[in-house]
Parts: C-alpha cells; sequence; structure tokens
C-alpha cells in the first residue's frame, strides 16, 4: 500500500469519526432539550409533550425558542397544529 | 478566490440550515404533521425523527458557520439534502400535495415557497452542489479549525 492509499484510508476514517461524533452530539443535545433521559433512550416520552401541544398546552422548551415560538405565533395567529 | 467563495458558500448554507432547524425545534408538532402526510416512515419512527432532524440540521449549520468539522458537516448536509430531495420526488410521484417542511412557520411568515414541488427539488440540489463544494474546496478562510490549530502550533 503506498503513501498516497494509506492518506486516504487514514482521511476516510477521520470523515467516518467526525460523522458519528456530530451525530452523536445532536442526538444528545435532542434528549436533553426534550427532557428525555439518555440513559433509558426513550424516545416516546416526548409524545406527550407532542399530546399536550395538540390540545392546545404550551410545549416545553428553551426561553429563546419560547419566544421564537410565540412571536410566530401571534404574527401569524396560526394554530399550533394544523390537523 | 476560492477560499472566499467557500467562506461566502459556508455562511449561506450555514445560515439556511440553522435557520431551518430552529424553525422546526420552534414547531416540533407541525414538523411532525408533514412526516406523516410524506408517509414514508413506520409510525414507531416519525417521533425519533421529530425530535432528531431539527437538531441535526442545526448543529450542522453552527458546525459549517463556525469552520469546525465543517468539510464532514458540509458531507452530511448533501447526503441529507439528496435524501430530502428523494423524499419529494416520491411524493411527487405519489401526487400527494404536501408542505416540504423545510422551514415550517417561518415560510407562513416570510410568505416563502414550501412546498414539496419540483421547486423544492431543484433548491435542494442547489443546496447539495452548494455543500459538494465546500467539501471539495480544501481552502477557506476564518475557521475555527484552522484558530485551534494556529494556537497549538500545528499550523
Amino acid at each position: 500500500m503506498d503513501c498516497e492509499q494509506k492518506g486516504r484510508g487514514i482521511a476516510v476514517r477521520r470523515i467516518i469519526f467526525e460523522m458519528l461524533l456530530i451525530l452523536s452530539l445532536s442526538l444528545l443535545l435532542a434528549l436533553v432539550y426534550n427532557g428525555i433521559s439518555p440513559n433509558g433512550l426513550k424516545i416516546l416520552p416526548k409524545k406527550n409533550a407532542v399530546e399536550k401541544a395538540v390540545h392546545g398546552e404550551n410545549l416545553k422548551g428553551g426561553s429563546v425558542l419560547q419566544v421564537i415560538r410565540f412571536v410566530c405565533h401571534e404574527i401569524n395567529n396560526l394554530n399550533i397544529v394544523r390537523a | 478566490m476560492g477560499a472566499s467563495l467557500s467562506l461566502a458558500s459556508r455562511i449561506v448554507i450555514g445560515s439556511i440550515f440553522l435557520i431551518a432547524g430552529l424553525a422546526k425545534i420552534s414547531d416540533p408538532v407541525r414538523f411532525m404533521f408533514t412526516l406523516r402526510e410524506f408517509d414514508l416512515f413506520p409510525k414507531t419512527i416519525i417521533p425519533f425523527l421529530t425530535v432528531y432532524l431539527p437538531w441535526l440540521e442545526l448543529i450542522l449549520g453552527i458546525l459549517i458557520i463556525a469552520g469546525l468539522l465543517y468539510r464532514t458537516s458540509a458531507l452530511m448536509l448533501a447526503v441529507m439534502n439528496l435524501l430530502f430531495t428523494l423524499a419529494i420526488l416520491s411524493v411527487i410521484i405519489r401526487g400527494i400535495e404536501v408542505d416540504c417542511g423545510c422551514f415550517g412557520l417561518l415560510a407562513d411568515i416570510l410568505k416563502l415557497p414550501d412546498m414539496a414541488d419540483y421547486r423544492a427539488v431543484v433548491r435542494n440540489l442547489i443546496f447539495t452542489g452548494i455543500c459538494l463544494f465546500i467539501f471539495f474546496t480544501e481552502k477557506t478562510v476564518f475557521t475555527l479549525e484552522g484558530y485551534i490549530r494556529g494556537k497549538s502550533g500545528r499550523g
């Protein structure tokens, strides 16, 4: 195996490692933001939050995002669910 | 020239995905219904995708703008865009009229075209092209990676 092939192999492994890192970081943030314990990896509790939103209650969330959501809804006077 | 163009592309594509991610995070219910309307995924996966995809877009947008792991991020965005394009094409072929769900509530407020139609396909292909340009262009400027390398004396 020449140097060029070796270098290419290292680059591919690095990209795969970085992809896994980014995917894991996103998953962790999504779980933490949605109040789901990373220990159990229970995705379904989010359903409760979604059901609450369907029934008109506010979703939990960070303050900045709540402001964005509030402004969006006030401007457009949209319902959160377009069922 | 290539470096400046790469920086401009990073800012444009990063901002688009950062905003798209925030818009979806701020209105997960709408995004969930959009995913359901696409009728492509099993019902059990939809809550997971609703929670996960917007965060992935947000993180990739931030990383591309900041210039940290930006080439890998650009490659991931290119792949994601291709998958989105395939999903939209499948909807078009099946004759289902749905929002593409790309910008959530922002699309309504800013009156952006957000239907899953051929314009969305073209837009996604342009985004894919920009992402691949960022990935294949080795030179760029103002990256956090470059700053860190400079600090550690390797760059």
